[in-house]
């Protein structure tokens, strides 16, 4: 017959022992699985950071699209024909370092989301730039003899371009930016703005209480 | 009959094991077991530096860069927790080899998660912070943060790309912890606050920049703010400003400071050598067409000795110090219950002050600090600015009996001709 526990200098294990021994284990397993969570995969799904975003890309270049499809004063500048433009590439002022590809998706998606519409292709002629058009000649060997009378070609008239800012903050734990992105069309003969639009977005990102 | 309660525990080394059946091994001894096996594994296998790592450090020490790059390649794309560690180590090793691309790229990857939050998953930062701190994903001390993105505003430097470089050498300024200065601040809450770094050369690397962009009032500023913070960087402010001048050269000498934790379980961090064990920077001498350029003799721009003494630069100490002492308190609590109850024949107390102590040994032994550091960081960072002719030039530089082969650099007809050099002591 099992002897019952009385308390002090009794055999075998008691509740009380049992539960420490299970409260032990219970501790001793945490720590294991904790310590073990530091050999798998790191860098967590959710880290993020308050640099421009895919979702900021995408927002961005549709409000601007939309903007120019929609803005009256180039309605009245395209009734008589296309506009025709030159992108360049984004220039940037904030502190994020953005790569040249980067640059020319913020302004070429606008290009592309003009281009899908076939009411809006009647509007908006987009021609390459200059070193890129020249870059394109050299690559397929074809001669400037061949390409006729300069009066001919296809000059542009407007740039679109942007100039992105940022109002940064950066502490060990804390960093936030204040983006202000701003597009606009010029009149390259004139210097004048023909249209314009931003783009605001404030990131603020703050480290885990404990790293 | 006095049974201790050491019999009580379970493990067979009581009196009244003798009489009771054996017993099989259960599952759940086994799973216990392992656990037990699991913790000292956790604690001690994961933080040491792989062989690999040791090879390339010490192939770089030797100066054999591109060796040294080669054999970190297969660390830089594991997502584990020395990312971007090995990630600054392999851009240290591809910008010395002259392989900008990969240097770029390797601390593009650091920047982007040096900048991220939330960075560790739940487990991680419960592992970090109950078990051990060197199971986080390393971002670095604050000094070797400002250098990494000091080495990424260098390479666009270097590449003539002074937007980005830009954006890089501004993400090096980010603010400092300042410690409140008496004791009345800290009884009035004002234990620290945060003052705008004093990382000279991000303030250098903005000011080239923007005088490259022609926004020559804010080149100003930043390269008085330079010459504020670091006087000695005065005569190379005012050749990059009054005389010209078209080169500039960035001279890395020395080893950087390493971790020597200190404390009754290494719970504080320290770092050695202190500027005082190391002696001064040796001034730099830079030579074009073996002719010695007069910008050289001057001091260093920045010394990361320095930095790493300097508490404005330190992380903090406060999580490991406080397990330090709970855990130091467990222990000599838990073992003094353990020895009353023993002389009580209270197994069950006793048995609470053990589980206490050992609890104690864990906390004290999960206080230590994180010892993972970048070992090609170098001692002190010169500039050295000179005018040249457009056209090839033969470059070399020396500093206390070390000198780099000399090199021959086509000068920029337009622009900035940057140069990194990496001397060994």
């Amino acid at each position: 017959m099992p002897e019952k526990s009385t308390g002090h200098g009794a055999a075998g294990w008691r509740p009380g022992a049992r539960g420490l021994k299970r409260a032990f284990a219970a501790v001793v397993g945490v720590l294991a699985l904790t310590g073990l969570a530091g050999c798998g995969p790191a860098i967590s799904a959710h880290a993020h950071t308050t640099f421009l975003s895919a979702r900021d890309l995408l927002h961005m270049t549709d409000q601007m699209a939309a903007s120019l499809a929609g803005s009256p004063r180039l309605a009245a500048l395209t009734k008589n024909g296309p506009m025709v433009i030159v992108l360049k590439r984004v220039s940037n002022q904030t502190d994020e370092i953005l790569t040249r590809g980067e640059e020319e998706l913020f302004v070429h998606r606008v290009r592309v989301l003009l281009a899908q519409q076939p009411l809006l292709r009647r509007r908006f002629r987009f021609v390459l730039n200059r070193k890129t058009y020249y870059d394109l000649l050299r690559e397929e060997q074809i001669p400037a003899a061949q390409l006729g009378p300069r009066e001919s070609r296809v000059v542009p008239q407007y740039v679109l371009d942007a100039t992105f800012y940022s109002d940064t903050h950066v502490s060990r734990k804390f960093r936030s930016d204040y983006y202000l992105c701003a597009y606009q069309l010029v009149d390259i003969h004139t210097g004048v703005i023909v249209w314009q639009n931003t783009y605001e977005t404030k990131k603020s990102a703050v480290s885990g209480f404990l790293y | 009959m006095r049974t201790g309660f050491f019999g009580n525990i379970g493990f067979g080394c009581g009196r009244d094991g003798a009489q009771r059946a054996p017993r099989r091994p259960s599952a759940r001894r086994a799973v216990f077991g392992l656990a037990l096996l699991a913790v000292p594994l956790a604690l001690g296998g994961c933080h040491s530096p792989n062989m690999r790592v040791r090879r390339a450090v010490t192939l770089y020490y030797m100066g054999d860069y591109p060796q040294a790059q080669q054999t970190l390649a297969p660390e830089i794309s594991r997502k584990n927790k020395n990312f971007v560690l090995n990630n600054c180590r392999y851009g240290s090793c591809a910008i010395a080899a002259g392989n900008l691309r990969d240097a770029q790229l390797a601390f593009y990857n650091a920047y982007e998660v040096m900048n991220s939050v939330h960075t560790n998953t739940v487990g991680r930062t419960l592992g970090a912070a109950v078990v051990y701190e060197g199971i986080k994903v390393w971002k670095g001390q604050p000094y070797e943060r400002a250098m990494a993105h000091y080495y990424l505003g260098l390479i666009y430097l270097i590449k003539n790309h002074f937007n980005d470089a830009r954006a890089a050498f501004a993400n090096s300024l980010f603010r400092l912890r300042a410690y409140g200065r008496s004791r009345r601040d800290a009884r009035a809450g004002h234990r620290y606050g945060w003052i705008d770094s004093n990382f000279t050369l991000g303030y250098f690397g903005l000011g080239l920049c923007y005088q490259e962009l022609g926004r020559h009032a804010l080149a100003r500023a930043n390269f008085r703010r330079a010459e504020q913070l670091n006087p000695a960087l005065a005569p190379a402010v005012q050749m990059m400003r009054r005389r010209g001048a078209n080169t500039v050269i960035f001279v890395d000498y020395g080893m950087g400071p390493r971790p020597a934790p200190h404390g009754w379980y290494g719970e504080k961090s320290a770092f050695v050598p202190t500027v005082a064990e190391a002696g001064p920077v040796p001034p730099v001498a830079a030579y074009a067409d073996g002719r010695l350029l007069p910008a050289s003799g001057y001091d260093a721009a920045v010394d990361t000795l320095a930095l790493a003494q300097d508490k404005r630069w330190d992380s903090m100490d406060t999580l490991r110090e406080t397990k330090a002492v709970i855990g130091t308190g467990l222990v000599a609590g838990g073992l003094g219950t353990a020895m009353i109850a023993g002389d009580r024949n209270d197994g069950e107390v006793g048995l609470i002050g053990l589980g206490a102590a050992a609890l104690g040994m864990a906390l004290t032994a999960s206080s230590r600090v994180d010892v993972r550091y970048w070992e090609m960081l170098p001692r002190a960072v010169m500039v050295v600015p000179a005018a040249l002719t457009p056209g090839p030039h033969t470059i070399q530089v020396a500093m206390a009996g070390s000198a780099c082969q000399p090199f021959t650099v086509r000068v920029r007809r337009r622009g900035l001709t940057v140069l990194y050099v990496r001397l060994l002591p």
